[in-house]
């Protein structure tokens, strides 16, 4: 008779062998990630006069405030835009059938391979002065001058939308195919029209995974700034870029590594008070 | 094997003789420079280095010389001595940037530097003269051509896009307050509220402030904007591209020093800055950009053509005004502060 180890030996060994195996990435990310950060940290506090001078400084001064919250409102309708349009997208996918959805995907994942510079240079072609679009609207005589499309916030949120747009893909995707679709069946059976099927069984089903791709998102896009830098024609200054000007063109280490800070804690409790207004709908209200 | 009378010998003997030998075969002083780096803004200014100046240095010393992107020389020097580790020797500078922050900077060996007739400006003891350039103002091919900022900010007369730099005030203060009437003579110490003021007023004109050099060059010749305000040596020799020197605001470009670098390192830098100042080395820079050395020797050396073309032609000089390093170096962090807040509003 084999012999059989007890459930909680079991348990034990497999998790002393997770973590041999998680130890290598761990230290990765601890020497890529967080050392870097502790290295932001400590220069945000030298510099000035007393430690804290330059948050003093970060804070006190209403240009800092507006950028960081104008990062923030763009960032929060990026990710309200793209997910938006990845969920819809994804309803669509999850219809197709097997071949072309294999096709469907992986024209989603395309894009990764083109760095986010090109995708954002991309547009001006397209949607410059002297670009396609204008250049087709004058010679219809639709317009006289050709039309400012770019260069100003709008294009901003529409390359950073698009640019991201695969990386919001990817998760709802996944969440979507997950969903088992006897539920769906089941409420049509027990009397729900399709929409009623939808609101009350579906999407209270992949709303954790829409919300946490909404959060990512807005991680990601509050940290762009090659393609507002080339989309906004340098008059859309978010965070980033001033992070960038002062500490790479002028090298205030002290006031460029506070302000980064005060961009991580604001978009940190972000994140927090989005995740307990989620969790107050969605957690406990669960059947 | 066993060590034998001959063996030891015949060891004891090669080393002695190789020892004799080798200070003839390798260049003296020079010897232990693995290479130097020099940290420069690239495009045809890093492609005139490389031709004009880095080959005959090489072929003559064989200390190999490269050459690495940098976008703000203070701002990565000083990362760079905070690190402790040097593996950037010479710096393409602003002479307010020396005047600022000299504490970043060698002190340079004039007499190792032993260079050719030069201007005096181009001598300093942190820093020496590599190139004049300019802020011009350019048309796209199509643009009606304009002579002075004044007409640059006339959208009426002149219609169409204008472009200006994002990331600095430099020059552009001054751009104002010539637009604004201010004689080119008047011009320092600059009225910054005045030009301020100017510049908030006529943002508007302009719908594109470019981030680099090339990315204005590309937005005259695709057509996206018909006026910018640039650097000469972007357009100078453009086709498509016109310019004047007019109202241009010209400066003379430096290079300094890593602090604290090794003897060797420096005495072969030394070596190298000698060849920045060699009038045959300067025209062959001119060939791949229109910027000129600070050597009194390289006026005699060009043709007509290109004099009109170089911003430190005589013809040329007289039309611009010199840009002042000492109330830049001055002034800069306040007027950094006014700038991003500007730009923040734009």
């Amino acid at each position: 008779m084999a012999q059989r180890l007890s459930p909680a030996g079991d348990a034990m060994a497999n998790s002393s062998v997770g973590v041999a195996l998680a130890a290598p990435l761990a230290l990765f990310l601890f020497i890529a990630l967080v050392l870097p950060m502790l290295g932001i940290l400590a220069f945000s506090f030298i510099g000035g006069e007393t430690p804290t001078a330059n948050y003093g400084a970060v804070l006190t001064t209403p240009v800092f405030l507006m950028v960081i919250a104008r990062t923030l409102l763009l960032g929060l309708i990026v990710a309200i835009v793209t997910t938006l349009l990845a969920f819809l997208f994804s309803l669509w996918v999850l219809r197709l059938s097997a071949k072309v959805k294999v096709i469907v995907v992986a024209a989603i994942v395309m894009p990764f391979f083109i760095s986010y510079l090109l995708r954002a240079l991309s547009w001006i072609p397209v949607l410059g002065f002297n670009g396609l679009l204008n250049n087709l609207l004058m010679a219809a005589g639709l317009t006289e001058a050709p039309l400012s499309l770019i260069y100003n916030p709008f294009a901003v949120v529409l390359g950073t939308s698009n640019a991201l747009f695969p990386m919001a893909c990817l998760p709802l995707l996944a969440a979507f195919h997950k969903v088992d679709q006897r539920l769906i069946q089941a409420a049509h059976s027990l009397g729900a029209t399709s929409f009623t099927a939808f609101r009350q069984v579906f999407l209270p089903l992949v709303m954790p995974a829409t919300l946490s791709t909404a959060v990512m998102i807005f991680a990601v896009a509050t940290g762009f700034y090659i393609t507002p830098s080339i989309l906004g024609g340098g008059r859309v200054l978010l965070a980033p870029n001033l992070i960038e000007l002062l500490i790479h063109r002028r090298g205030e280490w002290g006031t460029g590594a506070a302000l980064t800070v005060i961009l991580l804690v604001v978009f940190m409790a972000s994140i927090l008070l989005a995740r307990s207004l989620s969790s107050t709908r969605f957690g406990r209200k669960s059947a | 094997m066993m060590l034998t009378r001959r063996r030891l010998l015949t060891t004891v003997g090669a080393t002695a003789l190789a020892g004799a030998v080798s200070p003839l075969l390798v260049r003296p002083a020079l010897a232990g420079v693995a290479e130097i780096v020099i940290a420069q803004s690239g495009g045809l200014t890093g492609e005139a280095l490389e031709k004009a100046y880095v080959r005959p240095f090489t072929e003559k010393t064989g200390v190999p010389v490269r050459l690495v992107g940098v976008e703000s020389s203070t701002g990565e020097l000083r990362a760079m001595l905070q690190s402790g580790q040097i593996d950037r020797h010479i710096w393409d500078v602003e002479l307010a940037d020396v005047l600022s922050s000299p504490e970043l900077f060698e002190e340079l060996d004039w007499d190792a530097i032993n260079p050719e007739p030069i201007t005096d400006a181009a001598r300093h003891p942190q820093a020496i003269g590599r190139h004049y350039f300019s802020f011009v103002m350019a048309w796209a091919k199509d643009a009606t051509p304009i002579e002075t900022w004044a007409d640059f900010f006339d959208t009426d007369k002149y219609p169409g896009r204008r472009a200006m730099m994002a990331y600095d005030a430099y020059s552009q203060l001054e751009v104002a307050l010539l637009a604004d009437g201010v004689p080119q003579d008047q011009l320092y110490p600059l009225d910054v509220d005045r030009a301020f003021a100017f510049l908030e007023k006529n943002k508007g004109k302009v719908q594109i402030w470019w981030d680099s050099g090339s990315q204005a060059a590309q937005l005259l010749t695709t057509g996206e904007v018909e006026y910018a305000l640039i650097y000469s040596g972007r357009v100078a020799y453009l086709p498509d591209v016109g310019m004047t020197y007019n109202q241009g605001l010209t400066v003379l470009n430096y290079f300094a020093v890593t602090k604290g670098i090794d003897a060797e390192t420096k005495a072969a830098v030394m070596a190298f800055l000698h060849e920045m100042t060699v009038p045959q080395n300067e025209l062959v820079a001119i060939e791949t950009v229109a910027y000129s050395g600070p050597s009194l020797g390289l006026d005699a050396l060009l043709t007509d053509d290109q004099r009109r073309l170089l911003p430190s032609s005589a013809q040329n000089l007289k039309k611009q005004v010199l840009i002042d390093s000492q109330w830049w170096a001055a002034h800069r962090a306040e007027i950094d502060a006014r700038w991003t807040a500007f730009r923040a509003a734009l």
